[in-house]
């Protein structure tokens, strides 16, 4: 599952251009991962200029 | 059930409003989807620097009217308000690792400003009253998801909502969505990623007034880049550190810089007040943008995403093609609003303005690859040139004093002119492409 900490997410927009599955989207001006697209391919954790973006083990409820 | 306009844009930035109020103000029904909710804020980084008013740029002359408080291409007729604050740049002093400088302008505040620092998001709210005022109708928090191309017409599709229109105009900026479902990207060469982080700051202890100040140096052996821009108003500075290399980090950047020798003393009393970031994918450039009835303007198709100026003329001149098409539609005579629009585009926008100029000064770093040599050209070039802040002018500027220089490098550093002889040759994406291994 990847996670967005929305404490350090500036919502400059740069992980939903480059997400290759359009999973991450603007929800109320607030950067949010749909994790039923995303393959956790981590392009969104690599590119982030202020390391928002954050992975976690496993599927969560 | 689709919404049915003549015109959609997406993305209602600079170019994408132009573009709009170009299609409305010829009578035609046009519709704005943004996936922002708060359309006049700015999350991204942005130099918020116009240039340059002092010569032709993208075939126009831009200016602020002060009189009537309008941003103006005096050429091309187009003009809209901007009742925020303006402030004129005058020199641009460019720092090497060892604080060698080349500076642009000679500090002469009376001649033409080589830069105007403005408030994008006041600049953006007088767009957006002026859009309203042509009838467009605007959708904020309306993500583009794909388009679906049909004969005579295009049908966008935006999360829930859809869009029929016979027409589309691409104004999403330099990561675009339309330009990659159209499958453009397939064709276009990634360069490089620019990674940005950037803040406004108070209590800056500026080493020139009314200047624009840029900086390279090394962290880790990568090359970061620093712009300070000075803020419109109130003794504010837009503080921007960018690098097109993944593993640097930009927090540890700012650190680096704020506490370096070389710049500590400018940042001892600074206070950051507001954050920004970007990431912007470099590709090469667009050279047809018209494809299956969808129209490419401003940064969604070129490869630079320096100039606002550039990216709202596009936008403009993009809109009045498309309502000069409609027209020629409903007339039923021969088209050529949409190839005009593409000449220009190619040979104006693209091919003037070439992609690999603006990488020069990317590429800097990486042409002269160590601090050490860059210190050295730079000594060697100390002598102020014409006052510019536009990067193709700097670039050309740079080149020919650098030719007039070669023959005291040959004498002093032989070794050095022949391990850059073959950099310079080379285009800087190639040079860019040789040294970054991290472009995913």
């Amino acid at each position: 599952m990847v996670h967005i900490n929305t404490e350090e997410c500036l919502v400059c927009g740069g992980c939903i251009d480059l997400c290759p599955k359009t999973a991450i989207r603007m929800i109320d001006d607030t950067v949010t991962v749909d994790n039923d697209k995303c393959v956790e391919c981590m392009i969104c954790v690599q590119v982030c200029p202020v390391g928002a973006p954050y992975a976690t083990e496993g599927q969560e409820s | 059930m689709k919404e049915r306009y003549d015109v959609v844009v997406v993305g209602a930035g600079p170019a994408g409003l132009l573009a709009a109020k170009a299609v409305a103000q010829n009578g035609f029904d046009v519709a704005v989807i943004d996936r922002k909710q708060d359309l006049s804020s700015v999350s991204r980084t942005c130099g918020q620097s116009l240039l340059p008013p002092n010569e032709y740029f993208f075939g126009d002359i831009f200016h602020y009217n002060e009189k009537d408080k309008r941003f103006c291409y005096a050429s091309t007729g187009l003009s809209f308000p901007y009742t925020g604050a303006v402030k004129n740049l005058y020199t641009w002093h460019m720092h090497s690792p060892g604080m060698n400088k080349l500076q642009f302008g000679s500090g002469d505040e009376n001649g033409a400003p080589i830069a105007l620092s403005y408030d994008k998001e006041i600049m953006l709210k007088c767009l957006l009253e002026e859009v309203r005022s042509n009838h467009v109708d605007i959708f904020p928090e309306t993500e583009f998801t794909m388009l679906q191309p049909g004969p005579g017409s295009v049908v966008v599709v935006a999360g829930d909502k859809q869009f029929q229109a016979t027409s589309v105009i691409a104004a999403d900026g330099a990561n675009s969505r339309v330009v990659e479902a159209l499958g453009y990207n397939t064709n276009r060469r990634l360069i490089a990623n620019l990674y940005v982080k950037s803040c406004f700051i108070k209590g800056f202890n500026p080493p020139y007034k009314n200047s624009i100040i840029t900086a390279v140096t090394f962290l880790h052996d990568k090359p970061v880049y620093i712009f300070l821009l000075p803020r419109p108003e109130d003794d504010e500075w837009n503080f921007l550190i960018l690098t097109l290399e993944g593993s640097v980090d930009l927090e540890e950047a700012y650190t680096h810089i704020t506490t370096h020798p070389n710049y500590a003393d400018w940042f001892k009393n600074a206070e950051n007040v507001r954050d920004f970031a970007a990431i912007e994918s470099i590709l090469s450039p667009i050279i047809k943008p018209f494809r299956n009835n969808v129209l490419i303007v401003g940064d969604a198709g070129a490869c630079q995403e320096l100039e606002c100026l550039g990216a709202m003329l596009t936008g403009w001149k993009g809109g009045l093609a498309i309502a000069t098409a409609l027209k020629e539609q409903q007339l039923g005579i021969p088209p050529r609003a949409v190839d005009q629009y593409s000449d220009w585009w190619l040979n104006t926008y693209i091919k003037q303005y070439d992609y690999q100029d603006y990488l020069s000064i990317f590429g800097i770093a990486y042409i002269f690859s160590q601090p050490e040599i860059i210190d050295y050209v730079f000594s060697l070039l100390k002598e102020p040139f014409p006052p510019t802040f536009n990067p193709y002018t700097a670039v050309g500027l740079l080149g020919a004093r650098l030719q007039g220089v070669m023959p005291r490098i040959m004498q002093e550093r032989p070794e050095m002119l022949q391990q850059l002889a073959g950099k310079m040759m080379m285009f800087p994406s190639d040079v860019m492409a040789e040294t970054l291994e991290d472009i995913s």
